[in-house]
């Protein structure tokens, strides 16, 4: 459903967490939020800018990049197509692929700083195809609409059922690659033990976001775009491990990985559960009966 | 030694993130929610119409008129001025005002206007520009930021454009 004028010249638009990136440069220069809504909660508008900053920053806190994999619903609708398919019919992706995210991060966050306009959401968003879509009544929105689509359909449905991975999330994200640079300050990561690493490339063949490249493997690391799902872990026969940074690795995993575990679902119930509880109060406002 | 220190300080940080997850929905949201919003934040101009130059009271509504906006450098709004009249509930059902938009005395613009039963419907009617320094538009009509006729809450919203030659 498009967003009416109405709501967004009265402040009712509610926050969206991947515009973040695109405020700084607005932000720094003149203090202001280039996105409609409020910058404190109303009744209409319980998300507002000041609430889902907030948040954002609490759960990067604790989580880092793991938002993507623990709290970004836009992930999860890419991550269930891959979930169809019992296999990969594309198992070979450029590994130089991983770069354009960081570009795309750095084209949005330019051109939002100039035009004063959040760049991604108008123009690149694949899910605004489902979600905010704009109501098409001109040549511009009917070209916006295309690419939305186009998008959506490429990178969220296709790719992801014909290599099984989350190929938005790891190839055109520009919010995941700004997320990456938490990855940097927290404490939780991810490391394999070289000692007993038989380079089977399991853990690579298995994550979601090409996070893992063989030479990463051999330090023993992933790469700093690893959303900490675990899915390296679960599949690894030998020694991958829950870590913590300064630590010895595979000193306690099993302790890192719950004292990680707890607080990232402690987040994600958080998160989730207050929108899906502003989803049912929606649906049941528009219940016919009432 | 220093590599117990290490991993004694490494798996206590750990378990403070387990106590923040845990006071973020109770307290922790509201601290980070207050310091952003005491940052000096403002939504955008071109959302939110800017600040309000001055409001003329009416037979039991008011008109609130705003600083006329004006772009950054490159941002693709067109500058506008915008007018509130509000309450929606105190309005007749025809409004006509001629307005003055940048307090000189002078009468700048005729906003008249329909104001529908369903406070989701747009409003009809028109602005007639009564200088050069704004642009004249009717509604139902094509509807931007810089030139729109809506209610929004509790206010029918008018923002009027400002010819080319008022741009900064």
């Amino acid at each position: 459903m498009s967003i009416p004028i109405e709501r967004m010249v009265s402040g009712d638009t509610p926050f969206c967490y991947m515009v973040i990136p695109m405020l700084i440069v607005p932000a720094a220069l003149t203090r202001a939020v280039i996105f409609p809504g409020s910058i404190l909660p109303t009744a209409n508008n319980p998300h507002s800018i000041a609430v889902m900053i907030g948040i954002w920053l609490a759960m990067t806190l604790v989580v880092g990049k793991a938002w993507c994999s623990y709290i970004c619903f836009f992930g999860g609708i890419e991550e269930g197509f891959a979930a169809i398919p019992k296999r990969a019919k594309i198992r070979r992706l450029d590994p130089r692929l991983r770069l354009i995210p960081w570009a795309i991060l750095l084209f949005v966050v330019v051109l939002s700083g100039a035009l004063f306009e959040p760049v991604y959401c108008m123009w690149l968003c694949p899910f605004k195809a489902v979600t905010e879509y704009p109501a098409v009544h001109s040549v511009e929105t009917a070209i916006q609409m295309g690419i939305f689509i186009s998008l959506f359909a490429g990178l969220v449905v296709a790719l992801p059922f014909l290599t099984k991975k989350r190929t938005q999330c790891a190839y055109f994200c520009p919010f995941g690659a700004f997320q990456s640079l938490f990855n940097k300050i927290n404490l939780f990561e991810i490391r394999f033990d070289r000692e007993k690493c038989v380079d089977c490339t399991l853990c690579q063949t298995s994550c979601p976001t090409m996070a893992l490249s063989a030479e990463s493997i051999r330090e023993g690391r992933t790469l700093m775009n690893c959303m900490k799902c675990g899915a390296c872990v679960d599949s690894c026969k030998k020694d991958a491990v829950w870590h913590l940074k300064g630590t010895k690795v595979a000193l306690q995993p099993e302790r890192a990985r719950l004292l990680f575990l707890y607080g990232a679902w402690a987040m994600a119930t958080m998160f989730g559960g207050s929108i899906l509880a502003n989803s049912l109060a929606t649906m049941l406002h528009w219940l016919p009966w009432k | 030694m220093r590599v117990r220190i290490v991993a004694v300080l490494a798996y206590a940080c750990a378990a403070v993130t387990l106590v923040v997850a845990a006071c973020v929905p109770f307290v922790l949201m509201g601290v980070f929610t207050r310091t952003v919003a005491h940052a000096g934040l403002h939504v955008d101009a071109a959302y939110t119409g800017g600040t309000v130059a001055r409001t003329l009271a009416r037979n039991g509504y008011q008109v609130v008129v705003y600083q006329p906006f004006q772009p950054h450098a490159l941002q693709q709004v067109d500058p506008f001025v915008q007018i509130a009249f509000k309450p929606v509930a105190a309005l007749p059902d025809h409004v006509t005002e001629e307005i003055d938009l940048d307090g000189d005395g002078q009468a700048d613009v005729r906003v008249s206007f329909h104001v529908p039963a369903d406070r989701h419907a747009r409003p009809a009617g028109s602005v007639v520009a009564l200088n050069g320094k704004y642009a004249s538009f009717t509604m139902p009509g094509d509807s931007s930021f810089s030139r729109l006729m809506v209610q929004s809450d509790d206010a029918v919203v008018v923002r009027v454009p400002l010819n080319g030659a008022q741009r900064r």
